[in-house]
């Protein structure tokens, strides 16, 4: 599934191959399912990092243990939070 | 390209389109030619010409052409950023936008409430090898030119409402919720690209009440591997949010 989402959002060739590797393992619904969830996200980072929504007090403060370790605060969206 | 025929049939696909996801896309085509607050129908589907251009451009494909009246450069430069340079958005660039000829920051937002559903319908075509679906012909009409009543800065750039804020007449937006998902405030200023997304959002993914839950499965995914697919989606567009 996660390969699927990187072949959808980065366009790549094998997206097609991907896809059918969820369809074989998980049938057509959750390949229709899983379509829709890339679909929906694509559309919610656009609003969020389009309008410049910040991250949370609460948010910020429990995921900082993580972020820079899964390189999270070197997206340049992160300015959105911190200027 | 544009058409009067019914909509999204899917008559000649392979997959079975479930009705919940049908149903939500013919409705977006209705949104997206009928005349909105600040923008005409037919200024609402060139955005969504213009975002087919943008995602070809990306992607090295033909160019599709443009939509059926002209936009203003400011509004062509947008779209084109949203869709191919989102990591490259910032609060400079947003504020250069609002103040553009043509622009503001109402028709800034009702822009992005237009591009991303439009996106949002024909990134699940393309995540499903699917044709898109052909642009609707617009409604004939006027914007109405109507700003929201309580807007004022919650920290992100466009002014928004708060849930506490919300007129009578746009009560429907956070569907009762005592706190408004910042997703959905961030477009409060135009009240309809909320009711857009609340709309897809359920039909694409959950409702704003499945949200709150995460025991119950409504998909035919789990929870989590909802959740990861979604936050994967968000860090390939390097979102921080």
């Amino acid at each position: 599934m996660l390969r699927y989402c990187d072949a959808a959002v980065r366009r790549s060739a094998d997206l097609e191959a991907r896809r059918n590797a969820v369809l074989n393992e998980l049938g057509e619904a959750a390949t229709i399912d899983a379509a829709a969830t890339i679909a929906n996200y694509q559309r919610m980072v656009r609003i969020a990092d389009g309008t410049g929504i910040p991250l949370d007090a609460f948010t910020m403060k429990s995921s900082e243990p993580w972020r820079d370790r899964l390189g999270i605060n070197s997206f340049r969206s992160r300015g959105n939070t911190f200027s | 390209m544009t058409t009067t025929a019914a909509p999204f049939t899917y008559a000649d696909s392979a997959w079975s389109i479930p009705d919940r996801i049908r149903e939500a896309h013919i409705r977006s085509w209705d949104r997206l030619a009928t005349p909105g607050e600040w923008w005409s129908g037919a200024e609402r589907v060139s955005i969504a010409a213009e975002s087919r251009r943008a995602s070809a451009l990306v992607d090295g494909l033909p160019d599709p052409g443009p939509g059926p009246t002209e936009l203003p450069e400011a509004a062509v430069f947008a779209v084109h950023k949203l869709i191919g340079d989102l990591p490259g958005v910032t609060l400079e660039w947003y504020e250069e936008t609002i103040n553009a000829e043509g622009m503001s920051d109402a028709r800034y937002i009702e822009l992005m409430g237009v591009l991303v559903h439009v996106w949002s319908v024909d990134e699940f075509h393309r995540a499903l090898g699917l044709e898109l679906e052909p642009l609707p012909d617009p409604n004939p009409g006027e914007p109405t030119r109507r700003r929201p009543e309580g807007l004022a800065d919650h920290g992100s750039w466009p002014s928004t409402i708060a849930a506490e804020d919300v007129a009578e007449s746009e009560a429907d937006i956070y569907a009762g919720m005592s706190r408004a998902p910042n997703v959905l405030a961030a477009l409060s200023l135009h009240p309809d690209s909320v009711r857009w997304l609340n709309d897809l959002f359920e039909a694409h993914y959950l409702s704003w009440e499945d949200m709150g839950d995460m025991d119950t499965r409504v998909r035919a995914l789990t929870r989590p591997q909802l959740e990861l697919m979604a936050s994967r989606v968000s860090a390939l567009n390097e979102c921080f949010y």
